[in-house]
């Protein structure tokens, strides 16, 4: 019983520790987005300000057309999620349940890619849509992003377990492959493509690097590279970046809060991390 | 005056009866042709190595219910994917009817299959399911769903239409599972282990429900099972398959009575048949079989239940009371089980009444009944007591007798 409460205490410990050390940088972020701009750089750092500086959120928002940059980023995280979504379901199916030449070479062949780093994509990407007059466009921010061979493997695991019997009850009830898709096998892994969605969602919405190295206007920037308005050769002005910041990620925390179940769900049901 | 009324009335209740049985059969086989199903000389290897069937032929007769009964890895469920069109043939032809189905798919030949999982759609309730099949077939909203209501009331499950299959019982999937199959009228329906993850109360109560369903309907239905009790209790006729080939095709009780060989003997009856090597206890037998079965015999077959004692005034095969030792004997309820050893094996008889048994350990004397005694040849098939071939074709529908 004792040793039972011991090694209980020690988990909530753990987690705790845990929870604090990821909690930290969200609070430090709240915090100087209420300070003035000599108490960001004071030493020893305060954690609750003197008083309070809600001005820096106006400031910060009129500081750059963040207005543009929200409805871009929104525009480029509906349609890429969207599309991926399609061709993710579409690549699982084909995986998971149809014959074809050369499936299982073509698959080792996509799960090798996972092995690439998200790095080295960046330069012959860049070439290639450059090549096609992309760039500083809304093609560039979405089409790469299109299909993701983490969602297609995810997703077929989903799909490897729901029964053949199913698909061979389908299939002499008169259904095609695609209804079958549609009707059956979309509505059993909810769960898992609303993982993947949500996933897509979040990493779209957060993406920085490659947005900024693939627009230069402010028509097409989005959210996280407006963030580098605040950013000069003079310095940082730490408490309108943190202030501007907050706004950027509170949709996803929302999103977040409200759809936790399904991203855990998805994440273990796969055995994978994103 | 009053016997006329009650003559009446009687044959008014015949009437009714008839009309009722009549509406029925129409009702359920509205639009669906009753058709046999032929194999010839049909094969399939998978990897173009092993034969899992190897040039199988035979004839499932119309509106009946035929078992695939054997032990697994027989060939069964491969025999219920090629009738159904979810396998195809390496070799052989497939006759729905008189029309060839070989080269057709799953759809096209319109069998209804229910599945071992049952394989209800889990998002969709009961109704729906069950009418699914017709909405693919684009029938009219309005027709599917009375006629899926009536599915469901055939198969007694219509208190349960917009439940999810999760939320029903194992019994009450099952029944959904075969009205979905009947959704479609389909010329035969095809179950493939449906009882087998059933409790064993709820496995006999549902086989009797199939075997209710199948007559009611009258569709042609091929029932697959390892089960050779549930064989017994369900089937109009029994194929009982071993490594891929055809041991017997007849009705239980003849496949019960006459076993054409040792495999079909040892298979069906429980307990198991008991076997002795023929030449330990050859002598006993000069008096009863021919002198080419003396020579030519190499195993003896008894029933349990044709072990009687000595003194039973049932007829006996005309041999001298034979002596065993008995070993050990038990009483179950109404059964006893007695084990004896005799020409040197360990047999088991159930045919003994408590008075009737010795002591452990000294000898017991004992007959043997004329049925259910059997001398098989070195190859395994049976050449005592001879009678009419019967695993040339199976019986005509007329021939069949059901217990």
């Amino acid at each position: 019983m004792t040793k039972k409460r011991i090694s209980q205490a020690l988990l909530i410990i753990i987690l705790t520790l845990g929870a604090i050390t990821m909690l930290v940088p969200f609070i430090w972020m709240l915090s100087t987005a209420l300070k003035t701009a000599p108490e960001t750089v004071r030493v020893p750092p305060t954690w609750i300000p003197k008083h309070l500086q809600w001005q820096n959120f106006v400031t910060a928002w009129h500081a750059a057309p963040f207005l543009t940059y929200f409805i871009n980023s929104l525009i480029v995280t509906t349609v890429t999620t969207i599309g991926q979504l399609f061709t993710t379901i579409l690549a699982a199916f084909a995986f998971s349940r149809l014959n074809f030449y050369g499936k299982n070479f073509l698959f080792a062949l996509f799960l090798s890619t996972m092995m690439v780093p998200g790095e080295m994509l960046i330069i012959p990407n860049f070439v290639t849509l450059s090549k096609f007059s992309l760039i500083n466009t809304f093609g560039a921010l979405i089409i790469p992003w299109l299909a993701s061979f983490f969602a297609v493997f995810t997703l077929r695991q989903t799909f490897n377990a729901i029964p053949n019997e199913l698909y061979y009850a389908a299939k002499l009830d008169g259904s095609s492959d695609w209804h079958f898709l549609w009707t059956m096998m979309v509505p059993l892994s909810k769960s898992a493509i609303t993982a993947i969605g949500i996933l897509e969602v979040i990493g779209s919405w957060n993406s920085f690097m490659w947005p900024l190295i693939v627009t230069n206007t402010a028509k097409v920037r989005t959210l996280p590279v407006g963030l580098n308005a605040f950013t000069s050769d003079a310095g940082t002005q730490f408490q309108l970046l943190m202030a501007a910041s907050t706004f950027v990620i509170l949709p996803m925390i929302i999103v977040y809060l409200c759809l936790q179940k399904y991203i855990i769900a998805g994440i273990s049901k796969s055995g994978l991390k994103g | 005056m009053s016997k006329r009324r009650q003559y009446n009335n009687l044959s008014a209740q015949i009437f009714l009866v008839h009309a009722f049985q009549y509406l029925l059969t129409i009702q359920f086989t509205k639009g669906c042709l009753i058709v046999d199903v032929k194999f010839q000389n049909v094969s399939l290897a998978y990897d173009n190595v092993n034969n899992i069937l190897n040039n199988i032929s035979f004839t499932i007769p119309e509106g009946q219910l035929t078992c695939l009964l054997g032990p697994s890895g027989c060939g069964k469920s491969t025999t219920l994917n090629l009738i159904s069109g979810l396998l195809s043939p390496t070799g052989g032809q497939i006759f729905f009817g008189d029309q060839n189905v070989t080269k057709k798919d799953a759809l096209a030949r319109k069998v209804g299959m229910v599945f071992q999982n049952y394989a209800l759609y889990p998002h969709m309730s009961v109704l729906d399911n069950i009418c699914f099949p017709m909405k693919m077939a684009k029938v009219k909203k309005a027709d599917r769903l009375k006629r899926g209501r009536e599915l469901a009331a055939l198969v007694h499950v219509e208190t349960e239409l917009s439940k999810k299959p999760s939320e029903l019982s194992g019994g009450q999937q099952q029944r959904v599972a075969i009205a979905r199959a009947l959704a479609k009228s389909p010329s035969i329906l095809l179950l493939d282990e449906p009882l087998s993850n059933l409790d064993a109360r709820l496995r006999v109560e549902m086989r009797e429900e199939i075997r209710r369903i199948q007559k009611e309907t009258g569709v042609t239905t091929v029932f697959v099972t390892h089960d050779q009790e549930e064989a017994i209790h369900i089937a109009d006729q029994i194929m009982v398959l071993n490594e891929g080939k055809i041991q017997q095709f007849t009705t239980p009780n003849r496949l019960y009575d006459q076993p054409d060989n040792l495999f079909v003997a040892k298979f069906i009856g429980s307990p198991i048949i008991n076997t002795i090597p023929f030449a330990n206890v050859r002598d006993d037998f000069k008096t009863v079989v021919p002198t080419s079965v003396l020579s030519d015999g190499t195993t003896v077959a008894i029933r349990a239940e044709s072990i009687v004692p000595a003194t039973d005034p049932h007829d006996h095969l005309t041999m001298l009371p034979l002596t065993g030792t008995q070993v050990q004997s038990n009483r179950f309820g109404r059964e006893t089980s007695l084990s004896l050893n005799y020409g040197g094996h360990t047999i088991i008889a159930d045919g003994f009444r408590e008075q009737d048994l010795g002591r452990n350990g000294k000898s017991l004397q004992f007959a043997l009944r004329p049925q259910g005694v059997f001398v098989f040849n070195q190859s395994g098939n049976r050449i005592w007591p001879e009678t009419v071939a019967t695993n040339v074709s199976p019986l005509k529908p007329t021939e069949v007798i059901h217990a």
